[in-house]
């Protein structure tokens, strides 16, 4: 029943992708051509190609902040719609709330995802040197040169992405706990969303202030923060910077995966056991 | 006979105000139930509780012997009070969506109804009128097999004319051994296919009755009755 749910959720928010992403992708295309056509010796000194990048350009821009701000709207408002008129089609199904849950958010998440090479693209496109400068060049997509192959290098780029990951989940999961609570007023179900959200976000960059403020206390009174470097360390004190070095590293993931999984949690609650359809 | 959808000392609060009150009956399979009451009355809430997209504030549901949840939505075709198909598919596309999540979705019936209606399946649901939007979201409901039907003001918003097509619908497709609650206050048109009633009045059952037995004792049609009984 997940792939059911998942196919469906993907092909409404695909409905609404598509055009975007490729309406990008053509516009940043002719931006680049248009770039490229202006400095060809036919056209060289010709007016048309430069007053034409100079429209599409901007329209360009627009279309690249379209498709991360199309891409986070609709994946909220279809959260937002599964509490109000569509929850009587979609809650009737035999599927258990964690199964609407995960579809919402996998789409979420994969289209978000998908956004990220179109915008690269689009970037490289609008760039305008495209001899087959995908790996190499001033222009180039991803350029060998300043990829770090290392295995240290990979364990880094790999985990800058999980978080980013992690991140880009709980912002999703986060609205949704916001359209979840704002679904409990029998009026003004969008207000209500609103306000959880503005004051809950206040709330938590509070908490989240006087957490950071902790942690940073404890580690520079009980960790002794500013001892050796590791480099200079040895035996049993260079294993424990080792392991402090580590913990500092893995906080953010771990705390951004804690905060994930509490919201996962109250977001399941909301549309399971607290379900309240107007 | 045992009881196929059965409700105990159901109750639901918004706020400080009793949608229901310790609500109690038994339906049992084959029965065509009229849920009768004056707007507010709690006939909604009822129905939405047990369809799983309210949750009680105390009492129980039990369809089949199941709390609502994932088996009983499989066994309940559940009819809303307003439109809930996306308005973007189109007449196939909402089709599909029914047999791919309901097992007991029988498209055939549910295609020669929708050609009863004239429905063409390229037909965008969003680009209808009300009264069809409605009629195609009745279509879907009744084109499952299901063993409970709740259905709520099927008959609510259309004419008199698509009002004798529904109950049509209604009649000619559930099965025998289906029981059938239509939520109502247009008595008069439902009146003679009704086999029981519940009669709510501000969210507490006044009267589970067989329709003869009720009609017998007060000596009036089901519509008399209702109108003596909820007179302002």
């Amino acid at each position: 029943m997940f792939q059911k749910l998942f196919k469906y959720e993907a092909l409404a928010v695909g409905r609404l992708m598509v055009p975007v992403w490729l309406g990008a992708l053509v516009l940043a295309a002719l931006t680049g051509g248009s770039m490229q056509l202006q400095n060809l010796p036919p056209f060289a000194g010709t007016p048309f190609f430069a007053i034409l990048w100079t429209i599409i350009a901007p329209l360009s821009v627009l279309f690249l902040l379209a498709i991360i701000a199309v891409c986070i709207i609709a994946n909220i408002q279809r959260f937002y719609a599964l509490l109000g008129a569509r929850g009587y089609l979609y809650f009737c199904l035999p599927v258990a709330p964690w199964q609407q849950l995960a579809a919402k958010w996998a789409v979420a998440m994969v289209s978000t995802a998908l956004s990220v090479p179109v915008l690269l693209l689009c970037g490289w496109l609008m760039g305008g040197d495209w001899h087959l400068a995908l790996f190499a060049g001033d222009h180039a997509l991803f350029r060998i040169e300043d990829l770090d192959l290392t295995w240290q290098g990979a364990g880094s780029t790999a985990y800058a992405i999980l978080l980013a990951a992690l991140a880009v989940s709980f912002a999703y999961l986060y609205f949704y706990l916001c359209i979840g609570i704002g679904a409990h007023w029998p009026q003004h179900r969008l207000a209500a969303s609103v306000i959880v959200y503005f004051v809950l976000s206040f709330l938590l960059q509070v908490l989240l202030l006087l957490v950071v403020a902790a942690l940073g206390f404890y580690l520079y009174t009980v960790l002794d923060f500013e001892a050796l470097p590791l480099a200079q360390a040895a035996g049993a004190q260079r294993t424990g910077l080792m392991i402090r070095n580590i913990l500092i590293l893995a906080s953010p993931g771990l705390l951004l995966a804690a905060a994930n999984g509490i919201l996962w949690a109250v977001d399941l609650r909301l549309i399971g056991k607290k379900l309240n359809l107007a | 006979m045992s009881e196929l959808y059965q409700v105990s000392a159901l109750t639901k609060f918004y706020g400080a105000k009793a949608a229901l009150n310790d609500v109690t009956f038994g339906v049992e399979p084959g029965r065509l139930v009229g849920l009768l009451g004056p707007n507010g009355s709690g006939k909604t809430t009822l129905l939405k509780i047990s369809a799983g997209l309210l949750q009680a504030t105390s009492g129980q549901v039990l369809i089949d012997g199941q709390e609502p949840g994932s088996y009983t939505k499989a066994v309940t075709a559940f009819l809303p009070d307003r439109m809930a198909l996306p308005t973007e598919y189109r007449v196939q596309d909402a089709v599909a969506f029914y047999r791919d999540f309901f097992s007991d979705f029988d498209t055939a019936k549910a295609h020669a109804m929708l050609a009863d209606l004239k429905l063409e399946p390229s037909q965008r649901i969003g680009a209808m009128s009300k009264g069809t939007q409605e009629k195609l979201q009745l279509c879907l409901t009744m084109g499952r097999q299901a063993r409970l039907y709740l259905l709520d003001e099927p008959l609510g918003g259309v004419d008199p004319a698509a009002r004798e097509y529904i109950l049509r619908t209604i009649l000619c497709n559930y099965n025998e051994d289906a029981a059938v609650v239509i939520s109502t206050h247009l008595i008069e048109d439902v009146e003679t296919a009704l086999d029981e009633v519940l009669l709510l009045k501000d969210g507490a059952l006044l009267a589970h009755k067989n329709a003869d037995e009720l009609r017998e004792e007060s000596g009036k049609s089901l519509n008399e009755y209702f109108r003596e009984v909820f007179r302002c």
